[in-house]
């Protein structure tokens, strides 16, 4: 069933149909900021809402960690805006379409993760690790205990960093302010809510950037 | 503030820019650039509000700005992975819809618009003409043609398998 001006979906070929997924994908990688009336003119509010004390506890676990001078993470910095709307012009359907207490994304759950796992890796901040939001992340536990485990280096291949920087769903690794060639993917449940895996490979072609 | 304005605001700007995420390939200058979309919508609300879509009025400011260049950034090396869901390969599930994209981000703009629009977006042809100012016949066109230069970039880079057999557009 179509609306005027929209086009019926069920007639793409498979290869249309990987285009649209692959848009969707991508634009679920991101949280859309939120926009205030009466700001034109003006940016819109940018500071983080684990600065204002007014996000849920996992915004604050989110929160980037910049260590080694030039680890900066790019997603997950935003609130979103409601994004059920009504009108012409809706988007697909997404599986997730902005952070909740029970959903907080796969961007904010990214960061949250490794930001926590930073932490954890080094003895004057791993007591700021709470470890029973951490596991909030994961599929179950599971998932936790062979991801996380006691020490949380599962998260970062078994690597201690000290930094890390995701930027779209591209996470890079740290140590000493070197780049660790590693290819790092999470896996997400389907409903892309929880972390269920984290695989490692050597990223051949990723050079020493320092 | 124009009544009308806030509740659009607030109702339409996370589809705004997920669009403009998908014309620019980067989450700063989408985000500039539906700034600046709704700063000429807030300027002109009594006009978007009378229109017989508002929806499209937007959109077509939106697209005449990426249009315009101002806000237009090119990107051609996307550092682009994403997290998976599911498959028996996950890195090559990613290499695969990260050249996609990069893909459609080396597509001439009008030709990517076409193809945001009618994939994302969901328009059908005539919205898009309506749109962008264009028959119904270059929509067609520019996305077969789109379809086709995104076919041979990603088989050319070797990175989708046969596996879910693409057929024909």
């Amino acid at each position: 069933m179509t609306t005027p001006g929209h086009h019926d979906t069920t007639d793409r070929s498979d290869f249309e149909q990987e285009l649209a997924d692959a848009m969707a994908d991508f634009t679920n990688r991101f949280q859309a900021p939120e926009y205030l009336p009466g700001t034109f003119g003006a940016k819109a509010r940018r500071t983080p809402p684990w600065l204002t004390r007014r996000g849920p506890a996992w915004l604050a676990a989110a929160s980037i960690l910049a260590l080694s001078g030039a680890v900066v993470a790019t997603v997950g910095v935003y609130r979103s805006a409601d994004s059920s709307s009504p009108g012409t012009g809706s988007p697909r359907p997404h599986p997730w379409t902005g952070p909740s207490k029970d959903n907080p994304g796969p961007g904010i759950a990214m960061n949250a993760i490794f930001d926590a796992a930073v932490r954890y890796q080094n003895p004057a901040t791993a007591d700021q690790v709470d470890l029973a939001m951490v596991r909030s992340f994961f599929k179950d536990d599971a998932a936790f205990a062979a991801i996380w485990g006691r020490d949380s280096l599962g998260v970062t291949c078994n690597q201690h960093v000290d930094g890390y920087r995701i930027t779209y769903a591209r996470v890079d690794l740290y140590a000493k302010g070197k780049h660790l060639p590693i290819r790092v993917a999470v896996v997400f449940t389907t409903d892309e809510t929880r972390i269920s895996e984290i695989l490692c490979a050597p990223d051949n072609a990723a050079a020493p950037t320092g | 503030m124009e009544e009308g304005f806030e509740q659009f605001l607030a109702a339409r700007s996370a589809a705004l820019f997920r669009t403009a995420l998908l014309l620019t390939g980067d989450p700063h200058a989408a985000d500039d650039l539906v700034q600046a979309t709704f700063e000429k919508v807030c300027r002109k609300w009594g006009q978007v509000a009378r229109a017989d879509s508002p929806e499209a009025y937007v959109r077509r400011i939106l697209v005449n700005l990426v249009k315009d260049g101002r806000r237009d950034r090119s990107r051609h090396d996307l550092p682009l992975t994403e997290e998976l869901v599911g498959g028996a390969d996950p890195f090559r599930r990613t290499d695969q819809r990260d050249e996609l994209i990069r893909a459609l981000h080396r597509l001439p703009l009008r030709m990517r618009t076409v193809l945001v629009l009618r994939y994302f977006d969901d328009f059908d042809a005539p919205a898009i003409a309506a749109l962008l100012g264009v028959s119904q016949a270059t929509v067609r066109s520019q996305c077969a043609r789109g379809l086709a230069r995104l076919r041979a970039e990603v088989e050319a880079a070797g990175s989708l398998t046969s596996e879910r057999g693409f057929g024909e557009a």
